[in-house]
């Protein structure tokens, strides 16, 4: 129950980050469009650091696997 | 009842116990979420691989449009310039007076279109106009005017021959 839990919050929080590259990705598709790409560096890194914690993230998911296989383990 | 055997075939087609399945699934989800993630990051990288052409540049060698009076006043001739990708719009204002623009909108590069009795060209994408004699923003989200396609008119026929002003 409680890793249930864990997951959907931290399914959220990817989710968020998701939202927040999809509208980074949109601007950066508007002003390439528009024939401007002034912000195409700064919205890419802003794209990338929300890759980084969305993977970082992906440590806790992996985290929450590896501790189950322990207690499935002491259990047996 | 005989004891079930506990390698049947039902078990490998289900091998999530009950209890697990809304985490197995979330977890699965989660991980394709950040799949997503890594491939939105790098279509954002591609925007900074790619530069938007700059037209101001770009002086092709001057091309063949149209024949002087082939379109009537308040018509219009599609043509391209300067390559075959770049869609460009001449048109007849008055008796002698021709102007040409690149026919994709400054704001998101949907194709322009010509009204003679407004005298303006309508960007039916997000409702945006420019005023035909000179190119610019009537009203609309367009950040920019349009660029101008400069014309030559000589023997009878009319060429483009660059840009006007810078894009």
């Amino acid at each position: 129950m409680q890793r249930t839990q864990a997951i959907s919050v931290l399914m959220i929080f990817v989710i968020v980050l998701l939202l927040i590259q999809l509208w980074l990705l949109t601007i950066s598709m508007e002003q390439f469009l528009g024939g401007d790409n002034r912000l195409a560096l700064p919205t890419f890194l802003a794209s990338l650091g929300c890759l980084g914690v969305n993977l970082w993230l992906l440590r806790y998911v992996n985290g929450i696997d590896a501790m189950r296989g322990k207690e499935e383990n002491t259990h047996e | 009842m005989p004891d079930m055997p506990q390698s049947e075939k039902w078990r490998d087609d289900f091998p999530t116990p009950w209890n697990d399945d809304n985490y197995i699934t979330r977890r699965e989800f989660t991980r394709f979420l950040v799949l997503t993630s890594g491939a939105l990051a790098v279509g954002s990288g591609y925007f900074v691989v790619n530069h938007p052409r700059n037209l101001a540049v770009e002086h092709d060698t001057p091309a063949k449009v149209a024949t002087v009076g082939e379109i009537a006043i308040g018509e219009v001739k599609l043509f391209r310039f300067p390559t075959e990708n770049d869609p460009a719009i001449l048109m007849r204002l008055t008796d002698n007076e021709y102007v040409a623009y690149r026919q994709r909108c400054s704001h998101l590069s949907c194709p322009v279109t010509y009204n003679h009795e407004q005298s303006r060209l309508n960007c039916p994408c997000h409702n945006g106009a420019f005023d035909a004699a000179t190119g610019n923003v009537l009203f609309g989200p367009p950040p920019s005017p349009l660029p101008k396609i400069a014309l030559k008119i000589e023997d009878g026929a009319i060429y483009a021959t660059g840009w006007e002003e810078k894009a």
